[in-house]
């Protein structure tokens, strides 16, 4: 046998079982091309930046805080930004920066939960009602539309303080809230993977998996699905800063988690009396939420310019 | 053999009519609802191992007769006999199996093939439907002959279908209509989407394929030339009705109907000495909506005469193989 | 010495159209030349990707800038250079000299416009017509075109007009201003054969009626074979060969243009088999060394390899790019 000949043989066998080591580095391969597209728009590679910061900086809270969040300690009320307290502390003296993270980490998980919830129920049921069309399809979106014309902030004040009528607190409060998010971000997800689908069903490959004697489910779920899930990630990108945006202004309004539990809008509430003597303690609440939303919707626009091209040029 | 046992595919006074409905207030000023008469009582037959060639212009119902015998779409009357069962009476689990039997390949390869699939996963799917192969192992060894068999190489099964060329992409097409060992293959306007040495190479593997497997081709093109090369009998569609039917060269040399006559006359041959193309029918195609009654060339016909307005010629044997549903031969 | 020959109408010295694109950059026309003669009707055919249609509408000057660029080359317009014109020149020029017409009417026309309005806006601007000069114009246009009953159809909007008949109408559209040149992009591509005959035949007879010169742009051999007189064939950006159509027809010199003829199936004769050209068309965003075409010629040589073969007179008239005619001629 030739090199050559050897060569050509243990590629085809490479082919024909793929090693670990081969699946890696396709994947691996395919994350590089992620990471090349992304470079392609300012917008989405500064998003991506700011994001992989929050995320690194929600995962590794409890590492890189040095305080109790909700310990109060009144001989160091209201201090400056020093060495000690890398933010300063606020009118119970707990350690701004600490307050930040641990807030943060909720403040996101909520988000990326209720998101998530939002998904999880808005894309099988716009997916299936678009796929299968005719009556299905007719009621299903007049309930969509029915729900779309329920104002959102009004039902999470309606399911927030039904809340607290039941006496619900921490975890289940938290709940709460991710399903109200949640359940009022569903019907813009259903409609936007509805008339996706309408789009996508069109196309000769749906035809061709009904002729091979493909089942309809698996048709949509399976062929369809992985086809509109651009326009979709998107969508739920720019929703996670709207979500969080949604959560600080609810318990700013004081309808969130009830104090001590660290949350910046609650904190950014709190900090309202003392403006004028430590403006400090309520920029940083504000700074954050600031940063959190924008880098969202940087990044969700940023993927729309790289995302939308390659839908027009298919 | 038997013509019943020769006989793969018949339909019998195949028909679909669309129903389209108005807006609401169309429907309100009483307007009738219009029927679209896509394909009107067709008949035909495919021999095994021969290939059948429906040629028409678009909107003649050519496609439609692709799915109605695939049953994409039901059919609004009509028979379908598929080796001498009723395919229209078979149920969810029977139809099911039966789409192994019949394959299609469609026009547009850049529509036809799952843009977020590997090919490994479009080749091995129908297998995997139908129970073809069992281990991954067994579906990958499958997949990797058919790319051999259809012309590409074998190191394309884990890409996605952007990759490669539309000619490429046809074969890939191709090889998943091969995936189930079909007896019919239905090429729903297949190479008309190819450049023209692309398509030269498609139409030949079509051919080295149907040698191969004995396979039995339906072909659906609007291009004379290509029905020409591939089939052995043609069916000429117009506005939803089979106008001429017969042995491919006999049709050509000689064909019958006005309406084939004016199709063969309307193509530009590349041979600067052969006759320029011209139209020797009136206006342009009929509708398929509500058509009145009578023959559906009326109107544009040069041979037209009193009955054809009234009366819908019959498709009649002329011999040799050979029908024409025309009252003035 | 000098003789008084008539100069051609349209003449292209090495045109070449670069696009940059974020993969790369990528050449679409490379060096293309021709000229087309007063009263001719040239074809340019190419297989999709060939870079026909972008040299069509770089002598319109509509390519987009950026992406595109021209980086070398002249377009000889009755003598002048069309990519030295200013806009406000290329504006008077576009539609009144030289017209077009697209593969799909359906895009190129406004479907918000009736027919009348379209087609008299262009003549109001550019002739200068009143509304009703224009109108009736329009009617005359209209019949010129072989739309029955034009009256009627004056003010219809496009999508009630089917596919051969919108056909008519941009035909109608650009006819307008009288050009003296016309350009015809696939304009029968998107048409059934029957309808294709007729607007092949109504092109024809206009071109021979108005005395224009044509620059007819199509994929489709036979349509050339009836339509044009003189024939460049275009492969990945070049001009492979270029001749009257006779000669292109039963004497093609280039492989490509060999392949090509070999493809097509035809309605005489029963081949069992096609004899294609091999593999497919090379990605123009890494193309081949050397000829474009050697990784697909079955004649393909060393030298093919290494240098761009340029465009040979054969025999009178007649050129084609390949090494195989070196031997010959060097």
């Amino acid at each position: 046998m030739t090199e050559l000949e050897a060569r050509k043989f243990a590629d085809l066998e490479a082919i024909r079982a793929p090693t670990l080591g081969g699946r890696l580095a396709r994947w691996r391969t395919a994350l590089g091309n992620a990471w090349h597209e992304l470079r392609k728009s300012r917008t989405a590679s500064i998003g991506a930046v700011m994001l992989v910061l929050l995320f690194g900086a929600c995962i590794a809270t409890p590492w890189i805080t040095t305080y109790d969040p909700i310990k109060q300690n009144f001989r160091e009320r209201l201090q400056p930004p020093s060495e000690k307290h890398l933010l300063g502390t606020d009118r119970m003296g707990r350690d701004i920066y600490s307050r930040l993270l641990w807030g943060g980490r909720r403040l996101v998980t909520i988000a990326l939960l209720a998101v998530t919830f939002g998904l999880s129920i808005g894309i099988p049921y716009g997916v299936l009602s678009g796929y299968f069309g005719g009556k299905v399809d007719t009621v299903a979106m007049r309930f969509v539309d029915g729900l779309l014309a329920f104002p959102g902030l009004l039902l999470y004040l309606l399911i927030v303080t039904l809340a607290r009528e039941w006496k619900m607190e921490g975890i289940y409060n938290d709940m709460v809230l991710i399903f109200a998010l949640g359940f009022a971000f569903t019907p813009e997800v259903a409609r936007l993977s509805r008339s996706s689908v309408l789009v996508e069903k069109q196309k000769e490959y749906v035809e061709a998996s009904r002729a091979i004697g493909e089942g309809s489910f698996a048709i949509a779920l399976r062929q369809i699905l992985p086809n509109i899930v651009s326009p979709l990630i998107v969508n739920a990108t720019v929703r996670l800063g709207y979500v969080i945006l949604i959560v600080a202004a609810l318990s700013f309004l004081g309808l969130g988690t009830p104090p001590p539990t660290p949350d910046w809008g609650s904190d950014l509430a709190a900090a309202r009396d003392y403006m004028e003597t430590a403006p400090l303690i309520a920029a940083f609440p504000g700074l954050a939420i600031c940063y959190t939303v924008l880098a969202f919707n940087l990044f969700g626009d940023g993927l729309r310019d790289i995302l939308d091209p390659r839908l027009a040029e298919r | 053999m038997t013509d019943a046992a020769a006989t793969l595919l018949s339909v019998k006074g195949l028909t679909k009519h669309f129903t389209l409905h108005g807006d609401i207030y169309s429907k309100l000023a009483g307007e009738k609802t219009q029927v679209l008469k896509a394909v009107d009582g067709i008949d035909f037959h495919i021999r095994r191992g021969e290939t059948l060639g429906l040629v028409g212009e678009s909107g003649c119902g050519k496609s439609t007769t692709a799915r109605l015998v695939t049953r994409l779409i039901e059919p609004t009357a009509g028979e379908v006999t598929l080796k001498g069962e009723d395919l229209l009476a078979f149920s969810r689990g029977r139809m099911k199996e039966a789409r192994k039997e019949v394959q299609l390949v469609f026009q547009d390869p850049y529509s036809s093939l799952n843009p977020r699939k590997t090919i490994m996963h479009i080749l091995s799917r129908p297998m995997e439907i139908h129970g073809l192969a069992h281990s991954w192992a067994e579906k990958r060894e499958r997949v990797l002959e058919l790319l051999q068999r259809v012309g590409l190489g074998v190191e394309h099964i884990d890409r996605y279908p952007h990759e490669f060329s539309g000619g490429q992409r046809q074969r890939i097409a191709i090889a998943r209509a091969l995936s189930v060992d079909p007896e019919l293959v239905i090429g729903d306007e297949p190479v008309s989407a190819l450049d023209v040495s692309i398509q030269a190479q498609i139409l030949n593997l079509f051919r080295e394929l149907q040698k191969e497997f004995g396979l039995t081709y339906l072909f659906i093109a609007h291009d004379l030339s290509v029905i020409r090369h591939i089939s052995d009998r043609v069916a000429v569609m117009y506005v939803g009705k089979i106008v001429e039917t017969g042995p491919a060269a006999a049709l050509f040399d000689k064909p019958l109907h006005p309406y084939t006559k004016a199709l063969l006359a309307a193509v530009p041959e590349a041979d600067p000495a052969k006759p320029a193309p011209r139209l020797t029918l009136q206006g342009e195609v009929s509708t398929p909506i509500d058509p009145p009654p009578g023959c559906r060339l009326c109107g544009r016909c040069p041979r037209e005469s009193a009955v054809c307005a009234e009366i819908e010629p019959p498709l009649v044997d002329v011999g040799d193989g050979r029908q024409v549903a025309c009252h003035n031969l | 010495m000098a003789e008084t020959v008539p100069r051609p109408v349209l003449e292209l010295d090495g045109l070449t159209v670069r696009f940059r694109l974020r993969r790369g950059d990528l050449t679409a026309v490379d060096g293309v030349s021709f000229a087309i003669e007063r009263g001719q009707t040239f074809g340019l055919v190419g297989e999709s990707g060939s870079g026909k249609s972008v040299t069509a509408k770089a002598i319109m000057r509509l390519i987009p800038d950026p992406p595109g660029e021209i980086p070398s080359g002249r377009v000889l317009f009755e003598g002048s250079n069309i990519l030295d014109k200013s806009d406000a020149e290329m504006r008077a020029l576009r539609g009144r000299r030289i017209a077009m017409v697209f593969q799909e009417p359906m895009s190129a026309l406004n479907p918000v416009f009736t027919v009348c309005d379209q087609i008299s806006d262009a003549l109001r601007t550019n002739l200068g017509l009143s509304k009703a000069e224009a109108r009736e114009r329009v009617v005359e246009l209209l019949s010129l075109v072989g739309i029955p009953s034009p009256q009627k159809r004056l003010d219809s909007y496009v999508h009630e007009f089917s596919g051969g008949m919108r056909q008519r109408v941009m035909l109608a559209m650009a006819l307008s201003c009288n050009p003296g040149f016309l350009i015809a992009d696939e304009p029968t591509t998107a048409l059934d054969v029957t309808i294709q005959a007729t607007i092949l035949e109504l092109i024809t007879s206009m071109i021979e009626r108005l005395g224009m010169s044509l620059l007819f742009i199509t994929h489709n051999l036979g349509v050339v074979a009836h339509a044009c007189d003189r024939v460049g064939v275009m492969y990945a950006s070049h001009i492979v060969e270029l001749g009257d159509k006779r000669e292109i027809f039963a004497n093609p010199q280039h492989p490509y243009t060999v392949g090509l003829l070999n493809s097509i199936p035809r309605l005489d004769g029963h081949a069992k088999y096609l004899t294609p050209i091999a593999g497919s068309v090379c990605n123009m965003m890494e193309p081949p060394s050397g000829c474009k075409f050697h990784p697909r010629c079955a004649h393909a040589m060393e030298v093919c390899r290494r240098e761009i073969p340029r465009l040979k007179e054969i025999a009178p008239g007649h050129l084609a790019a390949c090494h195989l005619h070196d031997r010959g001629t060097a």
